[in-house]
């Protein structure tokens, strides 16, 4: 009886083994993930910054900052849910979770998303790996007009259709809190509305969307829309009865809308992107009565940047060297309602230009000069950076 | 008694388990296939079988080719060989196949299976376009002689490395005399 079992055992071994070598062509990712250890990965990113004004007459110091170090990990539960994840060491000190979402592949054409997500607008959100992007900083419209790395809890669906060339994404998220004791929304901005989902609150729920087109050649076209009311703690533990405060509550919120073009072309070393983003807040007239603030009710910002590798036709060198030009014009308070007057200091242009060196796939040294300035200003002021950008 | 229920409970098990291991491979992406065979090789009549290579002049050749990986593709009067491969994207592998003339020349690539969002941009065929034409021992890079593509860096990166590996690994080949 041992004998036989053995025997069956073994015969079912060596159809294994037999099949094992007449079918040695590529495995499908499932197989792979049944034989391997290739469930987990591990990433991560990090820019190491030296900022430096300089100007004729005064003096600055200069700043040396580990600006970010992110891991990453992405897990593969099976072949349809995984989960990823970005842990985020800012300026050394701060830690933050950038993402952590799980994804649940529904069908060829949708996932299911849920957890921290990147909320999509314009390009550097989402694609905010430093050797992705040039020059030392992200560019600035990508901070203050969209607040990367802008990440809310939240939960909706991603897919695509590559053979139309197009990608999607829909979510439900959790919105900027405007008001917890404190204005939240200013002149200067959203930025201090982002609560990374850290002990968020509530109080209703806004609509993230965006459509990638990658159809055309060369060139990738996306449009991004957000809609929603921010939060505010007022509402906790309010009487629904309470008129006073019902109507205190409405003002501690702004309605917000947003929407963003972004384009980015790349052929035979010459890469161009822009983004364009604008944005509108009703309801700030009440809002900056009962909160004290400047919020203003419109909002924009846009950049243009040409990059061109030098070593492009350089089969030979791996390396690149690109030099890169951008120009960027934001506003963050560009419109107001009621009786204030827009501050000239919220309009900014800046022009950056600079190179990178890539010393392999992964790795860019970065110098770059920025000069900026503010309407109520009549000169530039200047900057020097220069980084390292890891990626792997 | 030889099948108790113990037997039968592992035997079972384990034609499972082999069963499994093995899933459907080329059969997977055949529905696929034949539509870039048919559509846009324009191919009615055809055939497609196995190719054998010496399975010594491949290990001399020290390259990272095995000959199961080689299909031939025959139709009246056109012939050309298939290779399905392999090649890492952000977080998933993804499965594309590479058509060759005789003389190994790129004719068509084609992404056949592509599981995550994220750089799902190379299957753009225009962007695929560029492979065409290559041949075994060239060098190719990618944002080099392969223009870069916007969201899809590392994908990108990674189907231009394994074609360009393919090509050096197929020209070893054919100089071993295993072509």
């Amino acid at each position: 009886m041992r004998k036989l079992n053995l025997i069956l055992f073994a015969s079912i071994l060596s159809v294994n083994v037999m099949f094992a070598q007449t079918q040695l062509e590529p495995v499908n990712a499932a197989t792979k993930l049944l034989n391997s250890n290739e469930r987990l990965t591990i990433g991560g990113y990090g820019q190491i910054d030296y900022n430096q004004s300089f100007d004729n007459s005064i003096r600055s110091n200069g700043k040396l900052d580990v600006h970010r170090l992110v891991m990453l990990f992405a897990y593969q539960f099976n072949d349809r849910v995984d989960f990823v994840t970005e842990l985020e060491f800012e300026h050394v000190k701060e830690v933050y979770v950038e993402q952590a979402f799980i994804r649940y592949k529904l069908n060829d054409f949708m996932a299911l998303r849920a957890g921290l997500i990147l909320i999509p607008m314009g390009i550097i959100n989402e694609y905010h790996e430093p050797t992705t992007f040039n020059g030392v900083e992200r560019p600035s419209v990508a901070n203050k007009i969209v607040p990367t790395t802008w990440r809310e809890v939240g939960a909706g669906f991603s897919g695509k259709f590559p053979d139309i060339g197009l990608k999607y994404q829909a979510y439900l998220v959790n919105g900027l809190i405007s008001y917890n004791g404190d204005a939240k929304i200013s002149g200067d901005g959203i930025r201090g509305g982002r609560q990374k989902g850290a002990e968020s609150i509530i109080s209703s729920p806004n609509l993230s969307m965006k459509l990638d087109y990658f159809g055309l050649s060369h060139l990738k076209i996306g449009l991004a829309g957000y809609f929603g009311k921010t939060q505010s703690t007022m509402f906790d533990g309010l009487d629904k009865n309470n008129n006073q405060l019902m109507m205190q509550a409405d003002s501690s919120v702004v309605g917000m809308s947003m929407l963003g073009l972004d384009l980015q072309y790349n052929y035979d070393g010459f890469s161009f992107r822009g983004a364009f983003i604008s944005g509108a807040l009703n309801n700030t007239i009440e809002y900056n009565a009962f909160t004290g603030s400047n919020a203003g009710s419109a909002f924009y910002g846009y950049y243009l940047e040409a990059a061109y590798d030098i070593f492009a036709n350089a089969v030979n060198n791996q390396n690149s060297l690109t030099i890169f030009l951008r120009w960027e014009n934001f506003n963050t308070q560009s419109r107001v309602e009621g009786p204030m007057l827009v501050d000239d200091k919220y309009a900014v242009k800046e022009i950056i230009t600079g190179l990178g060196y890539q010393i392999a796939d992964g790795v860019v040294l970065k110098s770059d000069i920025r000069f900026y300035k503010n309407k109520s200003q009549n000169k530039y002021s200047k900057q020097f950076n220069a980084g390292v950008a890891v990626w792997f | 008694m030889v099948l108790n229920l113990r037997n039968i409970v592992l035997i079972t098990f384990l034609s499972l388990l082999s069963y499994q291991a093995f899933p459907m491979n080329r059969n997977l992406y055949d529905k696929k296939l034949n539509k870039i065979i048919e559509k846009e090789l324009e191919l009615k009549n055809y055939s497609v079988e196995k190719i054998i290579f010496s399975e010594i002049k491949i290990r001399e050749s020290d390259g990272g080719l095995n000959s199961a990986q080689f299909f031939k593709l025959t139709a009246d009067d056109f012939h050309a060989y298939f290779m399905i491969e392999e090649a890492m994207g952000r977080f998933h592998h993804f499965t594309f196949v590479v058509f060759f003339d005789l003389k190994f020349k790129i004719l068509l690539v084609r992404v056949l299976d592509y599981t995550e969002e994220h750089g799902v941009e190379i299957t753009q065929k225009k962007w695929l376009q560029q492979f065409v034409g290559r041949v075994p021992g060239e060098n190719l890079v990618f944002n080099k002689n392969i223009d870069g593509i916007s969201g899809a860096t590392i994908s990108g990166n990674s189907i231009t490395e394994s074609i360009d590996r393919l090509l050096k690994d197929i020209e070893k080949l054919i100089e071993k005399g295993g072509i």
